[in-house]
């Protein structure tokens, strides 16, 4: 039975503490908080949305099955995408590709409301746009996404990169300079 | 362009496209990009980038949660568990073992003999050396007769 709301006003902590103590409820709604996420990070490292979506799944079985070990040092989001981030270059190095790439011509979010001729030019400019992503440099294209699409610190970016904070930020920053030039009409 | 403020204004606009920041900071971002071509130029970018975020295929949170709940019931009974349930048995049953056998628990036999002694003088009124030493001769041949008779 589930006994809380699914809304953000039960936090991540507290729904990590009952997936501790074996509450599944509590692993669904951590799963449909932090899918999507996820598997846009497995897609920019591996390139493949069915390999990417392979990739989520195992992320979140590790990540649960080491939930025990997560001591809330940072936030759970920030420790699955440091989990995501390695198991993505590890499904990389078994499925034997040689460089990390990014997808081009994969799904991106449109509004329903749009008619065809919108939609043709948002699919348009979001692949324009995935695909100069695609031409970053790893860490100036995981600073990018981290800090745009999931809104996390430098601070949080620095441990799932492995780097500075200041390194982050300047990885970030280089990172949009170096698409805005790319992406200059 | 204010190279300071600029720099300050692109920390924060993820934050800003996200409706993360203060109303205050919020009002203060967006009367710099009224003024600063650069960091405007800038805040479009970033609401490209977040428009093009992909979406995940729409089964994948279903998939996740049944491969998760499969994992989670396989790791309580995996060898692992299994082994460490063995382990814990044992160290037990050895446990209780040891103990029993270093606790002083009084000798069986002891309190056996502890028990005849002291009810030996309250049920075996008659037959007992205790109750015949201090009986004059004449006494106890009127003992001997009473209990023949």
């Amino acid at each position: 039975m589930d006994e809380y709301p699914r809304d953000e006003t039960v936090l991540d902590e507290e729904l990590v503490k009952r997936a501790q103590d074996g509450d599944n409820i509590a692993v669904n709604i951590l799963v449909d908080r932090h899918h999507a996420v996820v598997f846009s990070k497995c897609l920019a490292i591996i390139g493949d949305e069915d390999l990417a979506a392979d990739a989520s799944q195992e992320s979140f079985i590790k990540a649960f099955r080491s939930l025990d070990r997560f001591r809330g040092d940072s936030s759970f989001k920030t420790w699955l995408l440091a989990i995501t981030i390695n198991e993505s270059r590890g499904f990389l190095r078994k499925i034997g590709r040689l460089k990390e790439q990014v997808l081009e011509g994969v799904r991106e979010i449109v509004d329903p409301g749009n008619d065809p001729m919108t939609e043709v030019v948002i699919r348009s400019e979001a692949d324009r746009i995935r695909k100069a992503m695609s031409g970053l440099p790893k860490k100036q294209r995981l600073s990018v996404m981290l800090r745009i699409e999931d809104g996390l610190s430098f601070k949080e970016i620095s441990k799932i990169i492995g780097s500075s904070d200041v390194s982050a930020r300047v990885n970030y920053h280089n990172g949009i300079h170096r698409l805005r030039e790319l992406l200059e009409p | 362009m204010n190279y300071n403020i600029c720099t300050h204004i692109k920390d924060l606009l993820p934050d800003f496209i996200r409706d993360k920041v203060s109303s205050e900071y919020s009002l203060r971002v967006r009367s710099h990009l009224d003024t600063c071509t650069d960091c405007n130029d800038e805040f479009l970018i970033l609401q490209k980038i977040q428009v093009a975020t992909p979406i995940p295929p729409v089964d994948l949170a279903a998939k996740i949660k049944i491969s998760v709940a499969n994992d989670r019931r396989q790791t309580y009974w995996s060898p692992t568990w299994q082994f460490s349930f063995a382990a814990a048995v044992i160290i037990a049953l050895g446990t209780t073992f040891i103990w029993q056998r270093t606790q002083n628990f009084p000798d069986t036999n002891q309190l056996i003999q502890e028990s005849v002694l002291i009810s030996w003088p309250m049920d075996d009124v008659v037959g007992g050396i205790p109750m015949f030493k201090d009986l004059s001769e004449d006494e106890l041949i009127t003992l001997l007769e009473e209990l023949d008779g």
